[in-house]
């Protein structure tokens, strides 16, 4: 092993490989940065400029990019509350809000340390747990789909804020929108109301840009137009050396996380964010603060979403199953090159597999530098004023809703959900478990009807499989204990409450 | 009483009964123990429809008001969203570049920006996406009819 790894770093420490790490890891994060541009997108466009490059090179570059851009995706999350990839959906809640508190560097800055962290930890896994991992990940059927499914989903109770029955009515709502389209078994067209665009149902990234990005467009109206609203002043401080130690077990926690999900074909970064949000916010002592700015509600995505690049890594090499649609367009690329990815790849081409391994570290620690070097250009972008940054968030969410199917159409939906967004905000009604169900929808639906086909309509196949049965008790328990948590903690309030009224009558 | 949110509840309600409607129209499952089409969405629907109703019960009950939500000068926002809008409506006809200036000038200066800055930021924002989108990535962005 070790000498595989020395043989990769000889080949990575050329100019051409060091090259591609820097142009790999300034793409990716350009990529996410911008709406409508992610992981998968930004590796096809890579992947023809990789034809005359050597086998090793050209998967140093995409897997390069691929880092960069789970990164990237968050940058515009944080500034302007438009995940620029689906993985930064959960950082936008405390990263816009710690933004908006005037500590955008600080946000950055947590981000960037995450990603880092966790795309180390992640290569770690993928270097010594590929074989091992990847038939962890093979054990998952329909009924364990469904479960990990319903396993996300009970992360709504801890997002719902105040009111559990609207965290839920959103959820659903979420949900319902997955069933749009095309039903996955019988291909029967369901709530298409005769519109051809949607029968492939409607796609997430328009409806999520619309819901965060457009909506808050029209919030930034609203204050512009009041002629109240004050220059908010950006802190340009960036994180401490304590505040950086308060992140490192949340950081740890969701690496872990990330690299065991992303080995789940299917489940990818888009899942395992929201379950290290999740997590984070449970075990935190001070649960109230995530949503208003707490840096582990940054630190546990994006160290869980960036760790999802070497756990997709695993199925890809060990098996030759592509684990996300970014290691799916990676694998065309390596057969490109006359590779077939599995077990022999290890054997017959370990100076592909070494010099990877070894460049995805190289490529999370450049990640690092980068990073910190445009972190005071992004803080820039803030000090626009309202009136000019409005309209272009709004210009860059109709490229965003646009290019994901090259449809018009798209940027209506965005407008449409932009509107809705604006509208349940104002009410309290939470947007994140209304994201959350469109998420997990499909993996739901398309999992237990799966399930019930092969059962013959008997729901016991979910609980007499052990790995089934064990994520729907952690789904339980998921749900549970956080409405359990809030219900002792009003109780506790209400005896502080009537001790402190007798007290004042005596 | 929190209107807004009863409102909202109701809405829901309406939309999810329709749709439940519209699931009976789909076909049904080639087996009768194997779920079809409609199954997941009546399920989800029913749930909508419980979860609304739970909704409006308890803020009946409180009869507290909506916190913080001010709608006075809805007329301007409007007048904004529908600037938005028609910037859409005309990305087909006059294509994406040309709405997008027009739309980055007139948006700058409804929400109280200078003409100076609407110029500029359009012409910046633009030549930035022109060059990443279409010379580095080739990316298409919407045409027009006519342009």
């Amino acid at each position: 092993m070790i000498e595989n790894l020395l043989y990769g770093m000889e080949i990575l420490f050329t100019w051409t490989n060091l090259l591609a790490v820097l142009i790999g890891v300034t793409a990716g994060i350009a990529v996410g940065v911008l709406p409508g541009l992610g992981p998968s997108i930004g590796v096809a466009l890579l992947v023809p400029f990789t034809y005359t490059l050597d086998p090793a090179t050209s998967l140093i570059l995409l897997a390069a990019l691929y880092v960069g851009a789970e990164y990237g995706g968050s940058i515009s999350a944080i500034l302007i509350s438009t995940p620029g990839t689906a993985a930064a959906v959960a950082t936008v809640i405390d990263g816009y809000a710690l933004n908006q508190r005037g500590f955008p560097g600080k946000a950055l800055n947590a981000s960037l340390i995450s990603s880092t962290v966790g795309g180390i930890i992640s290569t770690l896994f993928l270097i010594f747990l590929s074989i091992p991992l990847a038939s962890f990940a093979l054990r998952f059927g329909p009924p364990e789909y469904f479960s990990l499914g319903v396993f996300g989903l009970a992360i709504v109770a801890s997002l719902s804020g105040k009111s559990l029955a609207k965290g839920l009515l959103m959820a659903v709502l979420g949900l319902i929108v997955t069933t749009v389209g095309v039903d996955p078994i019988s291909g029967v067209p369901r709530f298409t109301f005769g519109r051809y665009e949607l029968l492939e149902g409607i796609p997430f990234l328009p409806a999520l840009i619309g819901m965060f990005a457009i909506a808050e467009v029209f919030k930034m109206l609203e204050e512009s137009l009041k002629k109240t609203a004050v220059t908010q002043k950006i802190e340009s401080a960036l994180l401490s050396l304590k505040e950086i130690r308060s992140i490192v077990p949340t950081i740890l926690r969701g690496s872990v996380i990330g690299s065991l999900v992303g080995t789940i074909p299917g489940a990818g970064a888009g899942v395992a964010c929201w379950i290290a949000y999740d997590q984070e916010k449970r075990l935190s002592k001070n649960p109230d603060e995530f949503g208003k700015g707490a840096l582990a509600g940054i630190a546990a995505p994006e160290s869980a979403n960036n760790a999802t690049v070497g756990g997709a890594l695993v199925p890809l090499l060990a098996l030759g199953v592509p684990g996300s649609p970014t290691t799916a367009i990676m694998l065309g690329a390596l057969m490109l090159h006359g590779l077939q990815p599995g077990p022999q790849l290890f054997v017959k081409n370990p100076d592909v597999v070494y010099s990877l391994f070894v460049s995805l570290f190289f490529a999370c620690i450049l990640m690092l530098f980068v990073g910190l070097m445009f972190t005071k250009l992004w803080i820039k972008i803030l000090s626009l004023p309202i009136s000019v940054l409005g309209p272009i968030i709004f210009a860059l969410s109709v490229i965003g809703a646009f290019t994901v199917r090259k449809m018009v159409f798209d940027v209506f939906l965005a407008f449409g959900f932009g509107i809705l967004g604006f509208i349940f905000k104002k009410y309290e009604f939470p947007l994140a478990p209304a994201i959350l169900g469109m998420v997990l929808g499909f993996m739901i639906e398309a999992n237990l009807r799966r399930s019930l086909l092969l059962s013959q309509g008997d729901f016991s196949i979910f609980f007499t499989r052990p790995l089934s049965l064990l994520l729907i008790v952690l789904a339980l328990v998921s749900f549970i204990y956080p409405i359990y948590k809030g219900w002792k903690k009003e109780m506790e309030t209400k005896k502080v409450e009537e001790i402190k009224a007798n007290e004042n009558q005596q | 009483m929190k209107k807004g949110t009863i409102i909202i509840a109701l809405l829901s309600i309406m939309t999810s009964v329709f749709l439940y409607f519209y699931t009976l129209k789909l076909p049904m499952p080639t087996s009768p123990n194997v779920p079809g089409p409609a199954y997941v969405p009546k399920l989800y629907l029913t749930l909508a429809v419980v979860l609304a109703a739970t909704i409006i019960i308890s803020n009946w009950i409180s009869r507290l008001p909506d916190k913080d939500v001010n709608w006075e000068r809805s007329p301007f926002v409007i007048m904004g969203i529908a600037l938005m809008l028609l910037s859409v409506f005309f990305i087909n006809l006059l294509g994406y570049f040309i709405v997008t200036f027009i739309f980055i000038i007139g948006m700058v200066l409804l929400m109280g920006g200078k003409l100076t800055h609407a110029f500029g930021a359009s012409f910046l924002f633009l030549t930035f996406i022109y060059l990443v989108f279409v010379k580095l990535f080739h990316l298409p962005l919407p045409k027009g009819t006519f342009f």
